[in-house]
């Protein structure tokens, strides 16, 4: 992170980017987060932590640290199912790895990996483009007559007409999104095993979702996704990313251990 | 990375940090009493990023938006401006948007070495004091 290196050895402490089954354990050559160590494996009975060293006391993180454990579970997940483990999961040492992950939630762990295996993570987001605004004024005559009363008028003899109609403008954006994200939903969610609705980011969005689908559907779900943005192209762009591990459909099964 | 399928904006992994926040940060199996790197500054953004909905400035920003529309005059779907749309990457650049905005100001704490981002975050959260959920430090 910072360019001094270290003149002595600061004591190391294990990061954690996630799990998998022995057999399928990735062998990753890269960085680790921090930058200090190189990515190793730490295994006990049927399971493997992808780990690397960090330094203990390590705080810093930047963009490129969560480039890092986006990158190397990426990997991972390339030839094997991965539990994503939160991003900044630093534990004492490998031994705590083991005692304390690999061993305490080893249950745990082989139901989420026969759960999630063989699948992947997909992201959709949707936005809305800025002729939403048209629909809203097409749609509701409210709204039509009062932009009329309000425009080219003095803002602030119109500081009131101007929040009335913005809060129009909300509600009707409210109930749009709510229709599309059920429509978007409609068309994704039965060919997904599960799906993840997160809130929505910003005043423009229509949804961000993640869906957990089998790589053996990838095909078809690429293209209903496909198809749900050309049935929007004038009012909502989409992103599409993927595919990715599985960060939303592991995060339910936290127990109560530690 | 980006590439264009028809009309879905692909991209293997997300391709802007605003969206790596959005699907990292916050999700992953937790091992209690182990999540110790700290990122106090990138979290604050992630909630500075989420504008509050309802509110006053929301409002005002949409009635703007609907006013600037010309609907009666040149009809709320144009062709051709569309296709000129999708050729520039969308309605990028029309509005400064909250999106925009937020990957602005994301950018401002990455762009420059950590000690002047922290800075920036921190004197970034004092002066958003007035406004919505502010957390205590």
């Amino acid at each position: 992170m910072s360019g001094e290196s270290p003149s002595r050895a600061p004591s190391m402490a294990t990061y954690v980017y996630g799990v998998v089954r022995a057999g399928d354990a990735p062998n990753i050559d890269a960085a680790g987060v921090g930058g200090h160590g190189r990515v190793r494996n730490v295994s006990d009975g049927g399971l493997t932590a992808i780990v690397s060293d960090v330094e203990e006391g390590f705080v810093e993180a930047g963009r490129e640290d969560l480039e890092r454990h986006m990158a190397i579970l990426e990997q991972a997940a390339l030839s094997a199912t991965v539990v994503p483990l939160r991003f900044g999961t630093v534990m004492p040492d490998d031994d705590a790895v083991t005692a304390e992950l690999l061993r305490a939630r080893a249950s745990e762990l082989d139901e989420l990996l026969a759960a999630l295996d063989g699948r992947v993570e997909l992201s959709l987001t949707g936005t809305y483009e800025e002729r939403i605004f048209g629909e809203v004024v097409d749609e509701q005559p409210e709204v039509a007559a009062l932009r009329q009363r309000v425009r080219g008028r003095d803002e602030n003899a119109t500081y009131y007409d101007r929040i009335r109609l913005g809060e129009l403008v909300a509600n009707a954006m409210a109930a749009k999104r709510q229709h599309d994200t059920e429509q978007v939903l409609a068309k994704l969610r039965p060919l997904a095993d599960d799906v993840h609705v997160g809130d929505v980011a910003h005043e423009r969005s229509v949804l961000s979702a993640s869906f957990l689908v089998h790589r053996d559907r990838l095909p078809e779900f690429d293209r209903a996704a496909e198809e749900v943005a050309a049935e929007n192209r004038t009012r909502i762009r989409f992103r599409y990313a993927g595919p990715l591990p599985p960060y939303d459909f592991v995060g339910g099964k936290a127990g109560p251990w530690g | 990375m980006t590439t264009e399928g028809g009309f879905l904006q692909r991209s293997p992994h997300p391709s802007s940090l605003y969206d790596v926040l959005d699907l990292i940060l916050d999700k992953g199996l937790v091992i209690d009493l182990y999540v110790r790197v700290s990122l106090v500054g990138i979290e604050l953004l992630t909630i500075d990023a989420r504008i509050v909905v309802a509110s006053v400035d929301t409002y005002l920003r949409f009635a703007e938006a609907v006013n600037r529309l010309d609907i009666a005059e040149t009809g709320a779907k144009d062709l051709p401006e569309f296709i000129e749309d999708l050729g520039q990457g969308g309605g990028r650049g029309k509005t400064k948007g909250a999106i925009e905005g937020a990957k602005d100001s994301i950018k401002d704490v990455f762009s420059g070495d950590e000690d002047d981002g922290k800075e920036k975050a921190s004197s970034r959260r004092r002066s958003r004091s007035s406004s919505s959920k502010d957390d205590e430090e």
